[in-house]
């Protein structure tokens, strides 16, 4: 008997030992779930918001982006500009090192930018890198400091916001060379890579040799899930402490729980909705379809019954935080009257048929947009395809567009502060599919030129204008169909703070810091 | 000829007109492995490049012979995505697929088999109805929605069973038995039929005269042949296990094939999409021939 009073007596003392240690290491582990598992551990190779999510904690910049879009230094101490504003100098932080322990020094930083400049390398980031930036090269400043002076194809003002991207981090040398990067993660960030188990989670440490602010977290775990309410149930157990993004449903139930378990982080985002219209195939050849189609959306009921209201009207090319953006106003709602009377005037008074291709999440604005349409006669036909063969109708030719019978393709991009990456690619005459995103082969000189001027502006304020201009040009042109742009939008564990959302989608979780739960320090 | 060794025989001809099948079905698909991976904002002369680092450049029949002769060495070439070998990837989820596939289907089988004893010899009965309606039901519930009411009630309302992950026994619970409700009521289904035509013959009414009892007419006497349409069509569908697994795995974050499947789709990650069609097409055929060798012991006719 004293023998099991013994054993008993024994396993309640490892418990209570195991306990509040147990307790204290879920405080340093923090997990967080996204949509989608990473494509790569290669900064450069990859464009997806996610992915980006994943690897900041393992990498960093010259320059860092705060979430507000001010640039302070990343592994840049200090930087300054020739006055021709073509050169760009940037003094490199000292005693920094790799993970893998190699120094990152001015050297490293320059292979860094080389090797994605080199388009014999293929990565992902190279091709709008190379259109603002010719070389990077190693220098010595008048103290003999190691400085890199990066040389741009032409003056762009947002190119310390280019640089901040995650894209364009600083990659270990010794990595690429051994050619681990694409597995491993070799950065300088404050967290180091543990482990990707394929199919189920990225694992990241503390970097213990980190040289700015120490994590308060430990590990660092990173989960993906396509299903949302998948996702929503996982916050909601406990499984993981941060969800990104979540859906507005559950988004608008979470907020509607005061008190409940799941907070509710959201900013403006840059994920704007568009409609991209076939401008070189009848009827949307003709502007006056064009802005008929337009006129009839009510983009605040899309707003309100997609989005549950995270989201803003868009009705112009940029989005909130980029210089220029304006509100939709009057033109949030629909139009009915002018629409009809702009589609009879163009010779469709009895009404037509147009066609869209919708990826099947997005499905549901298709059909919101044919409801609103039949109201003034047109006849939207839905075309639900799979993200890859959505990705082939969207990206084809005039030709190919037209043997299709295909009008509209609609479509979302997004992008971080940077607002000639809003307009070229969408609406330059050299990027018309399969070039490049222009998807409705918009080809017109003077749009061409005044995203060109706006891309030179010298500040902020030159910049709002120019943008506007470009603006006013796509809307006489009635290039496009804006819908809404998306807002930010994360669930988090009441627990847990310091959670930092970017416009894009991405978040920034290595700062973050996590308490015990009441339950838990009960214990 | 055995019968067996005939079928043998010919798989080398039936694998090698799938392997035409997969690699002509998965080229044909549409969309763009290269604008896939290198998203909306890369030029055409970014694809082009990835066209070539691919070998997509090649002409079709080329890729082909080198995907064949490239398989019949084991080497199903390297991941689109991942930039590893496809074997290695594919071996990375393989135990997870398998563990959860087997754990299923021996469920289904244990206690379809069982249920479908029970139904056949009390026809009429509580067993009979409840169990054939529960095969109704489990033949017609969509998996994806028990998934989602499972993990709702046991995980977000009760908090028995883990939500998430393949780390410990807990978290098989609600999968396997989510995979295991299709076979279960198919396997119960067919053997009910079988087991009340075989019931129904002369040489069980002369069992019973013998003045045997229930059980061992029904195990040793009517089972042994009431198995074999059974066994033939469970293996049958040995396939549908890496269709159910896609649905299973993605909802229940399960790092398994079926998985690794949809994301492979997704970004046209063609060897890794070859590679486990081919795995599936193996395990189909060799599901076969065990099912062949099974039913050679059940009935020794179907030897000749």
């Amino acid at each position: 008997m004293s023998g099991r009073v013994s054993l008993v007596r024994a396993i309640t003392a490892v418990l209570l030992a195991v306990l509040p240690v147990s307790t204290a290491w879920a405080a340093h582990r923090l997990t967080v779930m996204v949509a989608e598992p990473p494509r790569t551990m290669d900064p450069a190779d990859q464009s997806a918001t996610d992915t980006s999510s994943i690897l900041s904690p393992f990498y960093e910049t010259l320059v860092s982006e705060r979430a507000d879009g001010a640039i302070v230094p990343g592994l840049a101490t200090r930087w300054y500009t020739d006055p021709d504003r073509r050169v760009w100098h940037f003094i490199v932080r000292p005693k920094v090192v790799f993970h893998d322990g190699t120094p990152c020094d001015a050297r490293a930083v320059a292979a860094s930018l080389n090797r994605i400049l080199d388009p014999g390398n293929g990565l992902v980031a190279g091709t709008l890198f190379r259109a603002i930036v010719r070389s990077a090269r190693v220098e010595h400043d008048a103290h003999g400091q190691q400085s890199i002076a990066v040389t741009l194809t032409h003056p762009f003002m947002d190119f310390l916001h280019v640089l901040a991207l995650v894209q364009y981090s600083v990659v270990s040398p010794k990595a690429v060379a051994d050619g681990t990067l694409g597995r491993h993660a070799d950065g300088t960030g404050p967290f180091t890579f543990e482990a990707w188990r394929a199919g189920e989670q990225v694992d990241a440490r503390r970097n213990p040799s980190y040289w700015g602010e120490r994590p308060s977290i430990e590990l660092l775990r990173w989960m993906w899930s396509p299903e949302p309410s998948v996702a929503n149930m996982a916050l909601r157990t406990g499984d993981v402490d941060v969800v990104t993004p979540l859906a507005p449903l559950f988004a608008r139930e979470a907020e509607a729980q005061k008190a409940g378990i799941v907070k509710v982080l959201r900013r403006p985002g840059s994920a704007m909705f568009w409609v991209a219209l076939n401008t070189r195939l009848a009827p949307l050849e003709d502007p006056r379809v064009r802005r008929a189609l337009g006129l009839a959306i009510d983009r605040d009921a899309l707003v309100a019954g997609l989005l549950n209201g995270f989201g803003v009207p868009a009705c112009h090319a940029t989005t909130p935080g980029i210089p220029g953006w304006e509100p939709c106003g009057a033109l949030a709602q629909a139009h009915r009257t002018r629409a009809r009377a702009l589609l009879r005037e163009a010779g469709y008074g009895d009404g037509l048929t147009v066609s869209i291709a919708v990826q099947e999440p997005e499905e549901p604005i298709a059909e919101a947009l044919q409801a609103m349409w039949r109201k003034v006669g047109v006849d939207l036909a839905i075309r639900r395809e799979e993200a890859g063969i959505w990705m082939q109708s969207a990206f084809a030719s005039p030709l190919d567009k037209a043997k299709a019978g295909l009008n509209m393709v609609l479509t979302s991009w997004s992008t971080l502060f940077i607002s000639d990456y809003e307009l070229r690619p969408l609406y330059s005459s050299v990027n018309a599919a399969p070039n490049g995103a222009n998807l409705g082969f918009l080809t017109d000189k003077r749009i061409d030129a005044a995203i060109d001027a706006a891309a030179a502006a010298e500040t902020p304020e030159q910049q709002a204008s120019l943008n506007r201009l470009v603006e006013d040009k796509l809307d006489d042109a009635a290039a496009l169909l804006p819908l809404y742009v998306r807002d930010t939008v994360a669930g988090v564990r009441r627990n847990v703070t310091g959670v930092g959302l970017l416009p894009n989608g991405e978040i920034r979780v290595a700062f973050a810091r996590k308490a015990l739960p009441a339950t838990e320090g009960r214990q | 000829m055995n019968a067996l060794l005939r079928r043998a025989a010919m798989f080398p001809f039936v694998f090698l007109i799938l392997t035409v099948a997969i690699f002509l079905g998965i080229h044909a698909l549409p969309g763009d492995p290269a604008r896939l991976i290198a998203g909306p904002r890369a030029t055409q002369s970014v694809i082009h490049a990835l066209h070539l680092k691919m070998g997509l450049d090649e002409p079709l029949a080329q890729q082909y012979w080198r995907f064949l002769t490239d398989a019949l060495t084991g080497n199903f070439g390297i991941s689109l995505q991942d930039g590893r070998p496809v074997t290695t990837v594919i071996a990375e989820r393989l135990p997870y697929t398998l563990a959860l596939g087997g754990i299923a289907y021996s469920l289904a089988l244990i206690a379809g088999v069982g249920a479908g004893i029970l139904a056949a010899a009390r026809p009429g009965s509580i067993f009979d109805w409840v169990f054939s309606a529960a095969a109704l039901l489990c033949a017609s519930l969509a998996s994806f929605w028990v998934a989602l009411l499972a993990m709702e009630v046991f995980s977000v309302r009760l908090g028995w069973l883990p939500l998430l992950g393949a780390g410990s026994w807990p978290h098989y619970v609600m999968p396997v038995c989510v995979l295991a409700l299709t076979p279960f009521a198919l396997i119960l289904r067919m053997t009910k039929t079988s087991m009340s035509d075989i019931l129904r013959q002369d040489y069980i009414s002369m069992a019973y005269a013998k003045g045997l009892g229930t059980m061992p007419v029904l195990l040793r006497h009517a089972l042994r042949n009431a198995l074999v349409p059974v066994v033939t069509v469970a293996a049958m569908n040995f396939g549908t296990l890496i269709g159910g697994a896609v649905v299973t795995e993605t909802v229940f974050d399960w790092p398994g094939v079926g998985r690794l499947l949809v994301d492979s789709v997704r970004y046209r990650d063609y060897p890794v999409i070859q590679g486990i069609a081919l795995l599936s097409v193996c395990g189909v055929l060799g599901a076969n021939l065990v099912a062949g060798l099974i039913i050679q012991r059940l009935d020794p006719r179907q030897r000749c």
